[in-house]
């Protein structure tokens, strides 16, 4: 186990991550408390013998606000952008550098190698997100903190499950086209492309958008999680991919 | 050791920045309305009503200013606490204050309709949002210095 945890150390304490992780909390959190400054209103009608007004169910202001910090568009633009960068950092820069010839000729098999590295990557790409908002969202309502998790139980778990998917997607992605693309810098470019084509172009049915759309639409009744579209893009496109980059990683000479 | 501090120096500056973020916030006019607040009608054992749900990132002093007459109402949503209640006849301008934030629920108590408009003219974070803060970000800073001093001894 000590052989397996050095490399994990060594995966986790690279400079040049430590510093994306650095900007990517910092940021997101930034945005995520900015989002949260300001005041709003609702209207609504109520009729019949008896009316529930109070309670932390009827809190829709904060209910809303909360879920808006993991649906934010600013959020999402700058952590694809991370993980990107990270995970061509990861998966091509020690190639490019020449570090790789190093760490692959140590008595690490090739699966190893990929499995820790993998794990570094999605730690990181959780971090970014779920450390921010936890923070911001605990501080930002700390007189209330006690009610916090009544008044946001109709959502947050499909909404952490989605936003698990998203990263899974991204990291997907990142990982791939580092591993098939000739230089650290390809890889970026491809990978920004395959996120952002679906953004730009309006297409609402392909991740990231039609996640960060699921996620605002969490708190809903009717919301279900188990389609073959969040299930699929969130979980079995991430998998499949994985599994590909695995068996590339395994059957590849370090170059 | 690096993720650690990186992660540690990401929170402390995320504490800071939410500091900052509440100072300039202090003096940020927020606006709510002009609302159209309906009397609660009661119809038999039938009551209806129209209810505003306002809410607020601080604790807040509101300006309001209402035309019509009325009783005018604010209620804690979470606890429905009675934070103000104030009878209007042809036009007030008044002040109260939103204690914490979160959510508060204006209805109109009287017989008759009022117009209102809500100004947030100071925003102060709780004293118990302060100390999450102050807690957490020392809390921070002392592990980010043990793990800067560990890093020492380790090199």
């Amino acid at each position: 186990m000590g052989r397996i945890y050095t490399l994990f150390r060594w995966e986790m304490n690279d400079t040049i991550k430590s510093v994306l992780l650095i900007l990517g909390l910092s940021l997101a959190g930034m945005s995520m408390k900015q989002f949260l400054m300001g005041v709003s209103y609702y209207i609504m009608f109520a009729s019949g013998t008896e009316i529930r007004l109070f309670g932390a169910f009827n809190a829709g202001g904060i209910l809303t606000s909360i879920k808006g910090l993991l649906s934010l568009d600013d959020v999402w633009t700058l952590l694809s952008f991370l993980i990107l960068l990270l995970g061509a950092l990861t998966f091509r820069y020690d190639r490019d550098s020449g570090v790789a010839f190093s760490v692959y000729s140590l008595p690490y098999s090739n699966t190893e190698i990929f499995g820790i590295k993998l794990l570094s990557l999605l730690i990181y790409g959780l971090a970014m997100i779920l450390l921010p908002f936890t923070y911001i969202s605990v501080t930002t309502y700390a007189s209330i903190a006690s009610y916090l998790p009544k008044i946001t139980s109709g959502f947050i778990g499909k909404a952490l499950v989605l936003v698990v998917f998203l990263v899974l997607y991204l990291t997907a992605v990142a990982t791939l086209t580092s591993l098939i693309s000739p230089n650290a810098f390809l890889a970026f470019m491809v990978g920004f492309a395959v996120i952002y084509a679906p953004r730009v172009t309006g297409i609402s049915n392909l991740p990231p958008q039609l996640f960060i759309n699921a996620i605002s639409r969490s708190g809903s009744s009717n919301f279900t999680l188990l389609t073959t579209q969040y299930v699929g893009w969130g979980l079995l496109v991430p998998l499949t991919i994985f599994a590909l980059s695995w068996a590339l990683i395994r059957r590849r000479d370090v170059v | 050791m690096r993720f650690w501090a990186a992660l540690l120096s990401a929170m402390l500056l995320l504490t800071i920045s939410s500091l900052w973020v509440y100072d300039s916030y202090e003096n940020e006019v927020g606006s709510v309305g002009p609302l159209f607040l309906q009397p609660v009608e009661h119809q038999e054992n039938v009551i209806r009503l129209s209810t505003i749900t306002v809410h607020t990132p601080t604790s807040s002093l509101v300006e309001a200013s209402c035309n019509g007459e009325g009783v005018v109402e604010v209620y804690d949503v979470i606890t429905g606490e009675l934070v103000s209640r104030k009878s209007v006849y042809g036009h007030l301008t008044y002040q109260f204050v939103l204690p914490h934030e979160g959510d508060y629920l204006i209805i109109n108590n009287g017989t008759d309709k009022l117009t209102c408009s809500l100004r947030f003219i100071k925003n102060y974070p709780t004293k118990e949002v302060q100390n999450s803060l102050y807690i957490s970000g020392s809390a921070f800073a002392l592990l980010l210095a043990l793990v800067v001093w560990r890093w020492e001894l380790d090199n």
